[in-house]
Formats: structure tokens, C-alpha cells, sequence
């Protein structure tokens, strides 16, 4: 392939194993791409993402996020259901998740002690009677499913467009409970996903031959399938990789067609700022009985497994932190379907006054060649 | 980043620098304040002066913490000899006469000394300080015991610890007052400020009728006086270090009989109940968010009315640039004897060494 400065240090870069926070090169402020980066990276997508685990949150319990940019604070009523609000008071401003506490449906602000509930409105005043509708705090929409909370994002913050979507393939019966796995990265949203999804790279690592994609489904779900070979305790299994896309913050992957079991992973991807996201990774295995096999060996497998796919996000970590973000990248056969992938994120993305941004909208898709330095190492 | 605060981190007020007992006699002391590290040192015959702790010459560098000859603070680096006002007037060594005369003064802050404490005035665009502190009688009466000292740092601004005192709803929660607190004065008064709130608080597991007034003088001194459940005096003061980092400092006094343990006992009761009364609170501070345009509901005390007395310590925004903010120029006033090349130096060495 053509060298790409770029790309070599990139290269260079994972030849001498940089540690993922170490930054080695300075973005160039004239850099044409920077505004379709800047596109690629923020204004974040409109959905559904996923803030915490079930786990994470008991009755009671409030949990401060920062997440999108801005503070949230999590919170659990006494009766069990899951609520998210902004975490400043809108009367004096204190946070509410530091010394916050939850009084039957209620939070309480550690300041002044006034409660609101779920919805974000204010309840209770200790020494007013009169509460002020002006009182009022940003509640974000919440759906527990499955052991995850999620929340809905949006710009304008009208409230959900859609229902959340059920993880494809996915009964609580049939399957053990979920392995999990968390990770912050200094990367953008899309840079995980198609690491996650298209790229060689990773393929690479987890020991895979050359890729063939099948795409199953497209629109605003998208389905690929891949095979793969899977390595456990140091053998190659041959397997298939399903992946199941009908949201910007999480898709779903499973392993078909493994030996024993299959394997299903929910990698959710959820903006912190601008520059950071939180990476979650849920992973479960498909149940055969309650034998003995099933108890002493898939804990087992589950944890190898979670170390795997540990593993390969941090061995990846150097490569999307520092990447530049190219709108039209020049794609070799082994580059998965990057464009593809990218079209679809695409749909997610809001309508943004690009007078106001400074910043237009990435255009996906054209035609035009640039040199790749998504990851160079499927090409060559 | 964007600044939490909208409005400049330092106000124009004397602010607490030290105890006394801190700079003692021929020794000198750093302290971080207003962005920047002032050095302040006590002369053989007791008075106290501070200066930039930085040279002004290109090489900007610290001043040590070195040692004072006569009213002089003579810099271990280079030898030279400042006297209160920053101007150079000697070297410890043999250095000659001319690097004397050329060398630039460093920059005086106007000193208060009072109440066992140095206080050091900050302006904006270096204005002479527009009032004067107080004398406590207490302080020089037998009968007051000190009880200890608290020095405490968190992320947060003057302001908002100034606009506490008015702030009626939060006693409840965080100073352990069992009913909803009553106002039963307010008052301002040009640079000053008197509040008295009463309510019964809960001191060591009772619940007692207590008070509070508060008399703020400037910013950066407070004066708690407590007359119930005992006499209670604290000095209450803020020192901005920078844009991000406050410094509280609490200075406690009682009135207790001279009965030898006892007062002892109580003092040492009296320091635990403080720390205990703060912890939260201050949690609070570090982590809340500054609301310009708070909903205020029945109760809450006269927060508004406080942000108002509190704009006079401001700049205009249109005066206060960043430069002024960050390396005012010396006080004319306060240092007479400068030649006039020191008045026209531009860029301080002081505002080179944070930016």
C-alpha cells in the first residue's frame, strides 16, 4: 500500500507498543479532515445508550456519570426502578450525587434537603409550602432491561423516538448471566465500533484468516456475518460472527457455530465528552441444562473469553486514540465494511445547524480517494 | 475550559495570608494566593512586608524562603537585599553597586497586621485598600480561650462561601440545626455585612437554642460570634490560591472559666464539632455548580440581595482583563520610593512564571 505518513506512524506506534494514553502526535489544526473528525466525534448521536449495569445500582443507591458532556446522577427508588436526572440542583446548584440521598421514590439534595422524584419534578420543600414550577429537574428517559440501564439521548431533549430495542436473539432463559467488562477510552464513538466490527486489525490478533463479509440486513438494521476462528486455550475453534446493529450506542455480536455453546457479547459504547467514551462489554453464553459441564466449565469460558476480548480493545487502544479520521477512506478487500457501517451510523447522527457548529456534516459515503490510514495492516 | 465562576476568582479585599505566629522575627514564609506566591518576612523590629516571590528579572526565579537581615530579606540566589517596599537596597556579597541600582523591585502588597493574623489587601487594577479591619476587644481579654485553628483547601470560590452565611435552607442539613433557621438581622453596611440567624441546633446529641452572627468585612474575613449554647468566637477567613483552589482558615475562640482541665476538654470537644460541622458542607462546595439565576423559594434568606453587596468587590467586566487580574502593577501609595522605571515595567516576571 502507498505510505501514508500517517500511517506509519501508526505503525510505528504499535510496533513499539505505546501504552494507549500515550499521545505521540499532534493533530494538525489545518488538517482538512479535522472537521469531519470533529463531526465523526460530536455532536453525539441520538439513542439509546447504556450508563450502567443493573448490579451497579441497588435499591437506595445513587451513583454520579458524566456522560454526553454533561453530569447525571443515577438512582434507584426504594421500590427498585432505575431513574436518571441531572445531577445539579436547579435551586442552588450542589450536586445531587454527592451526599444526594433517596427517600422513598425520591432524591434528596445533600444542601438544602429538597426531594424530586423520577420525572424531576420537586416534592418537597422542608421549610416552603409553595413549590415554584420553575423548580424543575432535566429527567432522562430510563429502560432496565436485561441487567443494563439505559438512558435516551438527543439534542434537542424531547424525549425518546423510538423503543428501545430488544438484544437480538436474546432470552433470558437460554442464556448464563452476563460476564462484565468496562473500559474508558480516549477515542470517538464511531472509531470503537468499527474497530468492534470491521476492522482486520482485530481479525488479526484473534488469529483469523482473511475476511468475508456477508451482509444479511441493511437499513436501519444492520446485519453482517463473518467466520472467524476463535482462540481457546490456545486452540483455533472455527466460528461464526454474527453482528446485530440497530443502535448508535450498542450492538449486539455472537459467536455461532462454537463447539459447545455460542457465545453472545452486548458492546455498548456510550459518549462521556467529546473526547472520551465508556466502552461496556456483557458477555453470555448459551445454556445446555444445568449439568455439571455447565457449571464448572462456562464460568470458566466466560472469564477466558472476557480476558480475550479485554485484551483486544487495549491491544487496539494505541490505534484509535491516535488515528485521524478520514470520511472517505481508500479501503482494501480486508478492511471490512467500514463505509458501510459508516453510512448506517450516519442515520443516527442529528440535524445540526452546520452555520452554528462551525463544523458540517460528515458526508459518507463519496467517492473520492484518499489515502487509508484507518488501519493499514489488512492491506498489505 | 470553561471557568466555574463568572466572575473573577480574587475580589478586591484584605485577605488572611498568615497567622502571626507563622512569621516569626527574622524568618520569611511563601504563601500561594492570587494566582501567583507571595513571600512574606518580619523585619528584626517586628513589622511585616510581602512581596512577589518571584524575581523580576528575566530569569523569574523563586525567592527561597531565606532569611532576613535587619528590615531587609536578603535572596539566598543572588545575594541581594530587599527591603519591605521590594526595592533592592543592598547584596549579602561582594556584588557591585550598579547590578544594585538596575535591579528591579519586586512588588509590595499593602500588610494589615491584626488580630494574630497578617492580612494582605488584593486589588484588581492595584488600587490603594479602600477600608480598614476591625480590632477584636475579645481577643485581648483573659477570658477568651483560643481553641484551635483549621486550615482547610477545596476546590470553590469566596463567593460562595460568603453567600453561606445568608443561605437559611442549608443549616438544617449540614450544620445540624433541628428547625429551619430564622433571620433576625441583616444588614449591610458599605464594605460590611451583619447576619444573625437563630435556631435550635443539635451540640453533642442535645438540642439546644443557638445563634449565630456573622460580620463579613470584605470577603475575605468573617467574624462568627455565638452567644448560645456558649460563647463561641471564630474567625472565619478565605484566601483565593488560584482559579480553581479556595483556602479557609478558621480561627476558634470560647469563653470559658479558668478552671484548667475543663477548658481543655471543652476546647478539644469544641475542634471536633467543628471539623464534623464542616466535612459536609464542604463536599457540597467542592461539587456544586454556581447558578446565576438560582430558583429561589420562600426561606432561602436574602441570597440576592448578598450577590448584590458582593458586586462592589468586583471590576466592571469591562476593566477586569485577564493581565490585571493576574499581575497588577505596585501600589503607588504604598511604595513611594520607586523610581519610575519600575512603574512602567509591562510584562511582570511574576505573570511570565504562571502563564
Amino acid at each position: 500500500m502507498t505510505e501514508d505518513p500517517a500511517c506509519s506512524v501508526l505503525n510505528e506506534a504499535h510496533q513499539s507498543e505505546l501504552s494507549p494514553r500515550h499521545r505521540f502526535r499532534e493533530k494538525r489544526s489545518d488538517d482538512v479532515e479535522d472537521n469531519a473528525e470533529a463531526a465523526a466525534r460530536a455532536p453525539y448521536t441520538d439513542g439509546w445508550f447504556q450508563v450502567a449495569w443493573s448490579k451497579e445500582l441497588a435499591a437506595g443507591q445513587v451513583r454520579s456519570s458524566r456522560f454526553f458532556g454533561r453530569d447525571l446522577v443515577l438512582f434507584r427508588e426504594e421500590q427498585g426502578t432505575a431513574r436518571a436526572v441531572d445531577a445539579h440542583c436547579p435551586h442552588l446548584g450542589a450536586h445531587l450525587g454527592v451526599g444526594g440521598k433517596v427517600v422513598g421514590d425520591c432524591i434528596r439534595c445533600p444542601f438544602h434537603g429538597f426531594r424530586f422524584d423520577g420525572a424531576g419534578s420537586c416534592t418537597h420543600i422542608p421549610y416552603a409550602d409553595k413549590i415554584p414550577a420553575r423548580l424543575r429537574l432535566f429527567s432522562w428517559s430510563v429502560v432496565e432491561r436485561d441487567g443494563m440501564i439505559f438512558v435516551w439521548h438527543d439534542h434537542a431533549r424531547q424525549g425518546p423516538t423510538r423503543p428501545l430495542p430488544g438484544i437480538d436473539g436474546f432470552h433470558a432463559d437460554d442464556w448464563t448471566e452476563f460476564t462484565t467488562y468496562e473500559m474508558t477510552a480516549r477515542a470517538g464513538s464511531l472509531e470503537l465500533l468499527e474497530n468492534a466490527i470491521g476492522s482486520p486489525h482485530s481479525r488479526k490478533i484473534q488469529g483469523s484468516g482473511a475476511a468475508q463479509f456477508e451482509v444479511l440486513r441493511t437499513g436501519p438494521v444492520l446485519e453482517l456475518k463473518q467466520p472467524m476462528a476463535v482462540p481457546l486455550f490456545g486452540v483455533q475453534v472455527p466460528a461464526t460472527l454474527h453482528a446485530h446493529m440497530s443502535e448508535p450506542g450498542f450492538h449486539t455480536l455472537r459467536l455461532e457455530d462454537l463447539p459447545i455453546t455460542a457465545a453472545l457479547v452486548v458492546s455498548s459504547i456510550t459518549p462521556i465528552d467529546e473526547a472520551t467514551v465508556s466502552h461496556r462489554l456483557s458477555i453470555a453464553l448459551k445454556r445446555r441444562g444445568t449439568g455439571p459441564l455447565e457449571r464448572l466449565l462456562f464460568p470458566l469460558l466466560r472469564a477466558v473469553m472476557a480476558r480475550r476480548m479485554m485484551a483486544t480493545v487495549q491491544e487496539d487502544a494505541p490505534f484509535w486514540e491516535n488515528k485521524v479520521f478520514r470520511a472517505s477512506p481508500g479501503l482494501g478487500d480486508g478492511d471490512g465494511p467500514i463505509m458501510l457501517l459508516r453510512r448506517w451510523y450516519a442515520a443516527f447522527a442529528p440535524e445540526v445547524d452546520a452555520g452554528a457548529s462551525g463544523a458540517p456534516l460528515i458526508q459518507l459515503g463519496r467517492s473520492r480517494q484518499l489515502q487509508s490510514n484507518v488501519v493499514g495492516e489488512g492491506n498489505g | 475550559m470553561m471557568s466555574r465562576f463568572p466572575f473573577s476568582s480574587t475580589p478586591n479585599s484584605w485577605f488572611h495570608l498568615a497567622w502571626s505566629d507563622e512569621v516569626r522575627r527574622g524568618r520569611a514564609l511563601h504563601v500561594r494566593a492570587f494566582e501567583t506566591e507571595l513571600l512574606v518576612f518580619r523585619s528584626s523590629d517586628g513589622t511585616v512586608a510581602a512581596l512577589d516571590a518571584h524575581c523580576r528579572r528575566r530569569d523569574g526565579h523563586r525567592h527561597p524562603d531565606g532569611h532576613v537581615i535587619g528590615d531587609c530579606y536578603a535572596c539566598p540566589v543572588d545575594g541581594l537585599l530587599f527591603d519591605g517596599s521590594g526595592r533592592c537596597v543592598g547584596a549579602s556579597g561582594g556584588t557591585r553597586r550598579p547590578v544594585i541600582a538596575s535591579e528591579p523591585p519586586l512588588r509590595s502588597w499593602p500588610i494589615c497586621e491584626k488580630n494574630g493574623m497578617i492580612f494582605v489587601y488584593h486589588h484588581a487594577s492595584g488600587e490603594a485598600p479602600g477600608f480598614a479591619l476591625p480590632e477584636l476587644p475579645e481577643l485581648s481579654s483573659p477570658r477568651w480561650l483560643p481553641v484551635g485553628r483549621l486550615d482547610l483547601s477545596f476546590p470553590s470560590h469566596v463567593q460562595e462561601v460568603v453567600e453561606n452565611s445568608v443561605d437559611l435552607g442549608h443549616f438544617q442539613l449540614l450544620h445540624n440545626f433541628t428547625a429551619h433557621a430564622r433571620l433576625s438581622r441583616f444588614e449591610t453596611e458599605a464594605h460590611t455585612f451583619t447576619v444573625t440567624v437563630e435556631a435550635p441546633k443539635l451540640v453533642f446529641g442535645f438540642s439546644l437554642p443557638a445563634d449565630l452572627t456573622i460580620s463579613y468585612h470584605g470577603m475575605g474575613l468573617a467574624i462568627g460570634r455565638v452567644e448560645r449554647p456558649f460563647p463561641f468566637l471564630s474567625l472565619v477567613t478565605c484566601l483565593p490560591i488560584d482559579g480553581r483552589l479556595l483556602r479557609q482558615r478558621l480561627t476558634m475562640f470560647v469563653r470559658a472559666p479558668r478552671i484548667p482541665v475543663a477548658r481543655h476538654v471543652m476546647a478539644a470537644g469544641l475542634r471536633w464539632h467543628v471539623r464534623r460541622d464542616l466535612a459536609e458542607e464542604l463536599r457540597v462546595l467542592e461539587h456544586k455548580q454556581y447558578l446565576e439565576h438560582p430558583v429561589l423559594v420562600a426561606g432561602d434568606g436574602p441570597v440576592m440581595k448578598l450577590r448584590r453587596w458582593c458586586r462592589q468587590f468586583y471590576l466592571p467586566s469591562s476593566e477586569a482583563s485577564p493581565e490585571a487580574s493576574r499581575g497588577p502593577e505596585p501600589v503607588k501609595a504604598q511604595t513611594p520610593s520607586q523610581g519610575p522605571r519600575a512603574l512602567t515595567t509591562t510584562v511582570s516576571p511574576v505573570g511570565a512564571q504562571i502563564s
